[in-house]
This record gives C-alpha cells, sequence and structure tokens, in this order.
C-alpha cells in the first residue's frame, strides 16, 4: 500500500488502511515512547499519540513519510509528559554512553586484536537467523540493551529509518546518535561471536 | 596508520559511508593488510543485515484493539465531536 492510498484510507475510515498502520508502527511508536518516557506511561502516550494522528491527519503536510511524522508525534507527546511529571529527559545518559566493550579487554595495547574476531559457522544473515538458539540470543542482547541504544538500533537496523530522522525524533544529536547506533551494533556482534565460538568448543 | 582499534570503533562509519575519503582510504588500506579487520568488518556488515530479519509486527490481538478503537475515533472526528481518549 502506497502513502498516499494509505492516507486517502485513513481519512475516509477505511479498516484495512488502519490495519495497516497499527501493524506498521505501533510497536515502533512504543519503542520510540519508551524510550523517552519509560515503559510505566508508554502505553498511554501511544494512545494519545494515536487520536492526535487521527485528528491532524487532514493537516499533514507531507514534508516528512507518514512514519517519521507519527513516531514524531508520539516523541512530542511523550516529552510534553516528561515534563509534566517533571522528570529529566533519560536519553543518551550516561548509562547508555557508556563504553559497552571495554576495549582493554578487545587489544593489546599497540592497537592490535588481543583476540581476533572468530572464524563464524553461520556466516550470512540467512543463516544467522536460520538458527533458533543464536536468534534466541540475538533477543535476548537486544532486550538487554540500555533503553536508548536499543531504540537507536531498532529504528535504524530493524526498521530502516534514516539516521536523521531518527536523531530528529529521540531529539540526539547525529554525533550521539551515531555513538549509541554503534555501540548496540558492537554488543549484538559480541553476542553473536561468543555464540559461534561457543559452538565450535 | 590506523589501528585494528579504530577499525573496531569506526567501523559503522564505515559502513554507513560516513568516513572523509581520506580516512576512508586509510580504513581500506589496513583492511587490505589485516585478515582479522576484514573478518570483523564482514561479521558487522552481516550483523547488521540481520537485523532487518528481525522485523515484526504487534500480535492480532493488539492490532485488532487498536483497530477498533482508531475506527471509533475518527468516526467521531469526521462527525465533527471528537470525544477525549477512553480511559
Ligand atoms: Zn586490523
Amino acid at each position: 500500500m502506497d502513502e498516499e492510498t494509505l492516507i486517502t484510507g485513513l481519512l475516509a475510515g477505511d479498516e484495512a488502511a488502519f490495519r495497516h498502520v497499527v501493524g506498521e508502527y505501533h510497536g515502533l511508536m512504543r519503542h520510540v515512547a519508551r524510550a523517552i518516557i519509560g515503559s510505566e506511561f508508554a502505553d498511554e502516550i501511544v494512545q494519545d499519540a494515536w487520536v492526535a494522528v487521527i485528528q491532524s491527519l487532514p493537516r499533514f503536510e507531507r514534508r516528512c513519510s507518514l512514519k517519521t511524522w507519527v513516531l514524531q508525534i508520539v516523541s512530542n507527546l511523550a516529552k510534553t509528559r516528561l515534563r509534566r511529571e517533571r522528570r529529566s529527559i533519560a536519553m543518551g545518559d550516561a548509562a547508555d554512553l557508556e563504553l559497552l566493550v571495554a576495549t582493554g579487554q578487545l587489544f593489546q595495547p599497540d592497537g592490535h586484536w588481543l583476540e581476533p574476531p572468530g572464524n563464524w559457522h553461520h556466516d550470512t544473515p540467512e543463516l544467522l537467523l536460520a538458527s533458533e538458539q543464536l536468534r534466541a540470543a540475538i533477543e535476548t542482547a537486544l532486550t538487554a540493551l540500555p533503553e536508548m541504544q536499543r531504540t537507536v538500533l531498532t529504528l535504524r537496523d530493524i526498521e530502516g529509518l534514516e539516521m536523521e530522522e531518527i536523531c530528529n525524533i529521540l531529539e540526539l544529536s547525529e554525533s550521539n546518535g551515531r555513538v549509541l547506533l554503534h555501540r548496540a551494533r558492537l554488543r549484538l556482534w559480541q553476542t553473536i561471536d561468543q555464540f559461534q565460538r561457543g559452538e565450535v568448543e | 596508520m590506523l589501528k585494528c582499534r579504530d577499525i573496531h570503533d569506526r567501523a559503522s562509519d564505515y559502513l554507513e559511508k560516513r568516513l572523509s575519503w581520506r580516512a576512508r582510504i586509510q580504513f581500506r588500506l589496513h583492511l587490505f593488510i589485516c585478515v582479522h579487520c576484514r573478518n570483523f568488518i564482514r561479521q558487522m556488515r552481516t550483523t547488521v543485515t540481520a537485523l532487518a530479519g528481525l522485523k515484526k509486527s504487534p500480535d492480532s490481538g493488539t492490532i485488532d484493539n487498536q483497530v477498533t478503537l482508531l475506527l471509533r475515533q475518527s468516526q467521531s472526528a469526521a462527525s465533527g465531536s471528537i470525544p477525549k481518549k477512553d480511559r
């Protein structure tokens, strides 16, 4: 369903169009809300955001994709709520930005690998996901990531949004966004590497 | 000359083509001489590509509820009376 058809359908109150956007956006909206305000208020924010989407859709100016626009609504509502709850924004905080991989353990003082990456038995994306156990290990590692890292990684690598859009939605500086993304990826790479070493032993 | 640690630290910028022309050449040069980093970059690329395969939709129960709610909302919006959210 292309975006114009989708918007027309939504404006007309077409059930198939609603089913499509909910399937595509609901999970993402929760990610964004959770990243900004935490899981406690996330569902409420997402509900409010859907109402706002329905109400504002006739005035949607198409200056960005529908998805980005919807996520910006979520982000704005979450931030407003955050101020009302007098909380400080938890984004890009110390825990998130902390180096996940202690590089001292990975590298010799001269910058060479201490323990080089192993040889992967599952060495294509298809093979990685075909192993049930490995897939579970990846999902567990994903869940264990700090909130903001997980959100950036999810929006970028799983949902395919542009980095600029993501930083905009989450109000991250470009450089912080990139650091968060890279750390999240490194953690997942490490998880997969460890899993594959374990299989060989 | 870049160290293996630099390759590790800047892999995402390399994969997303965010490095300057000069930095990219240096990066490539290191990959040319270092089998471990070639391995690492290939694995990072595989990891990132695999992640796209994890995309999933919410369960059908959640979708059904949400769609019902939205349809009701949009009908009231169309008829001009916008109710406060149900809660
Ligand atoms: Zn190297």
